[in-house]
């Protein structure tokens, strides 16, 4: 049941929730539902690439267990430390990152290779964030392990990367869930994979507080954004939000088998509205 | 006039938020009565001014009485100790850099220590945020110093307030420009004053690095929810954006007058159409 209606797969930003996406890639396949456009934020940008680039569900499970493991986000960033002691000392040097991007830059060039946003056999969209000014920046071309690397770049965790006279951010400071990129687009119906943000408790020190603060503001962007782009109704949404048992945070990449079952049973509970939308004239 | 019931809406912006005090007069010199005030933030430390029934000549001089110079003199080591060695002091949510000594002092002396909401001259609605949920908490009732003091409660710079069994913290973080709670409460006719939060040039330090995200988000938030609650039109909306040339900090209150002054001269343009929408 492949109809000639323009259909866009959002994945939004959750780190290592957007996972998920896999569940609900495993429901489309069987149900021979095609994106005909595919747009990432965050972690959500990893997975829109990779669909984008044809690789099935099973394929892309093999690559994300090479790409994303617990390291990625372990090794410590050694000018942190002295930058937040010192910082006139090393201000011109770096970026204020926690995490050394050596490791996630090596694993996203593995993944990717040298693709290109011409590659891609659905067109693909990936959405980052000018840190200087706060605007929403989608990017169209150029590798695409460098555009998730942008779109990817937590504040405060991983640097932010250069392109041209930009400075990119990670897309949920601009867009949580993209929906608005899709219906520029001219998506028709779409589906828009999001994800709560989990509350970090208890807060037992400065950095979980701080999070939690920076958590609590991204979630309510994500409500109002939603809550905007659905009454603006430019497009049908079908709003995929996975369920998981108990909060699951930033770097529990242990947990990605039970996130793609939610993302599965989040995708079979959509269905319906899915056909519905597929079939209605 | 009409039996249009008319919102002053102040959002969030720290001292810049006595520019809705500017509005305020400008409005009265008018003759456009306020019916109800909603504050986040800043926007509740001088909302509350209206909503109590000042005389808008008086406010500039009840301003500066209200937020004392200095608000982050005294630092708060105990909580910074707690900060550096987490395990050891036990680290918890009641943190903030600062003590909220003089912040307090403040509000109590122009608002009176215990005045209640239902002393208010007119409704008044202080947003504020329960922090362990991140949902907006909308306060009517108890005491107007302590409620504005929960909201004025930017993470990490003051500490949390407790009321009703809740960890309330600034409402500019989960509703920096409350429009839909004027809604709610059946206004007609919504001046709202926003303010942006303003983006660092230097991003290089830790500190403006981090200052930068939160700006970033802060102001999506506020276009994002802005334009939500113009498109669902239940209310005329005037927004109402003072422009700030300098930067305004905290400890920066000898400025209220000319912040006032940018409140007022913003407003002037929209007079006529809201005399219009009054007229109806």
């Amino acid at each position: 049941m492949q109809p000639d209606k323009k259909i866009a797969l959002v994945i939004g930003w959750g780190s290592v929730k957007c996972a998920a996406a896999l569940g609900l890639l495993r429901v489309l396949q069987r149900e021979g539902i095609r994106p005909s456009l595919l747009v990432g934020g965050g972690g959500g940008s990893i997975y829109a690439g990779l669909i984008a680039l044809g690789h099935s569900a099973e394929e892309i499970l093999e690559i994300q267990t090479r790409l994303w493991t617990y390291e990625i986000t372990e090794i410590p960033n050694r000018l942190a430390l002295p930058q937040l002691l010192f910082p006139r000392l090393f201000k011109a040097r770096d970026f204020f990152h926690l995490r050394s991007d050596r490791l996630i830059n090596e694993r996203l060039q593995a993944a990717f290779g040298q693709k290109t946003f011409a590659d891609c056999e659905t067109p693909l969209y990936i959405n980052a964030t000018d840190y200087m000014t706060g605007a929403q920046a989608v990017l169209t071309e150029g590798r695409i392990w460098e555009a998730v690397r942008a779109s990817i770049a937590l504040p405060l965790i991983f640097p932010p990367v250069r392109r041209g006279e930009q400075l990119l951010a990670d897309g949920y400071l601009s867009s949580p869930l993209p929906v608005d990129v899709a219906m520029r687009e001219g998506a028709e119906i779409i589906l828009a994979m999001g994800f709560e943000t989990s509350p970090i408790f208890p807060l037992d020190t400065f950095g979980k507080f701080l999070f939690h603060v920076q958590g609590v503001m991204t979630a309510n962007l994500l409500k109002t954004s939603f809550a905007f782009q659905t009454l603006a109704h430019h497009s049908e949404i079908v709003p995929i939000f996975p369920e998981f048992d108990g909060p699951i945070h930033l770097f529990d990449t242990h947990r990605v088998p039970e996130i793609i079952t939610a993302g599965e049973r989040a995708g079979e509970r959509a269905l319906p509205a899915i056909r519905q939308l597929l079939e209605a004239t | 006039m009409s039996g249009q019931r008319v919102a002053l809406v102040i959002g969030s912006g720290g001292l810049k938020c006595a520019a809705g005090l500017g509005v305020w007069q400008e409005l009265a010199k008018a003759g456009i009565n306020i019916d109800m005030v909603v504050g986040a933030s800043g926007g509740a430390i001088f909302g509350a001014l209206v909503a109590l029934g000042f005389d808008p000549e008086q406010a500039p001089k009840t301003a500066m009485k209200l937020w004392l110079g200095d608000v982050t003199k005294r630092v708060n080591y105990p909580a910074l100790g707690r900060a550096a060695l987490p395990k050891l002091l036990k680290f918890n949510e009641q943190f903030g850099i600062f003590r909220d000594t003089r912040l307090r002092l403040g509000f109590e002396a122009a608002y009176g220590k215990f005045t209640m909401f239902h002393q208010t001259r007119i409704p008044f609605y202080v947003v504020t945020t329960d922090l362990r949920s991140g949902e907006p908490v909308i306060l009517n009732e108890g005491r107007v110093a302590e409620a504005v003091r929960a909201s004025a409660s930017i993470p990490v710079v003051f500490e949390p307030v407790e009321i009703g069994g809740r960890q309330l913290v600034d409402g500019g973080i989960s509703n920096p420009l409350p429009v839909d709670v004027a809604v709610r409460e059946g206004a007609d006719l919504i001046i709202a004053v926003a303010f942006e939060t303003p983006l660092q040039k230097d991003v290089r330090s830790a500190g403006a690095y981090a200052l930068q995200m939160f700006a970033n988000i802060n102001n999506r938030l506020l276009a994002t929810q802005f334009a939500a609650a113009n498109l669902m039109h239940h209310a005329e909306i005037i927004s109402i954006v003072p422009q700030f040339e300098q930067n305004i900090g905290l400890n920066d209150s000898h400025r209220i007058p000319e912040i006032m002054e940018l409140g007022a001269q913003a407003t002037v343009p929209h007079l006529e159409y809201i005399r219009r929408l009054m007229a109806g």
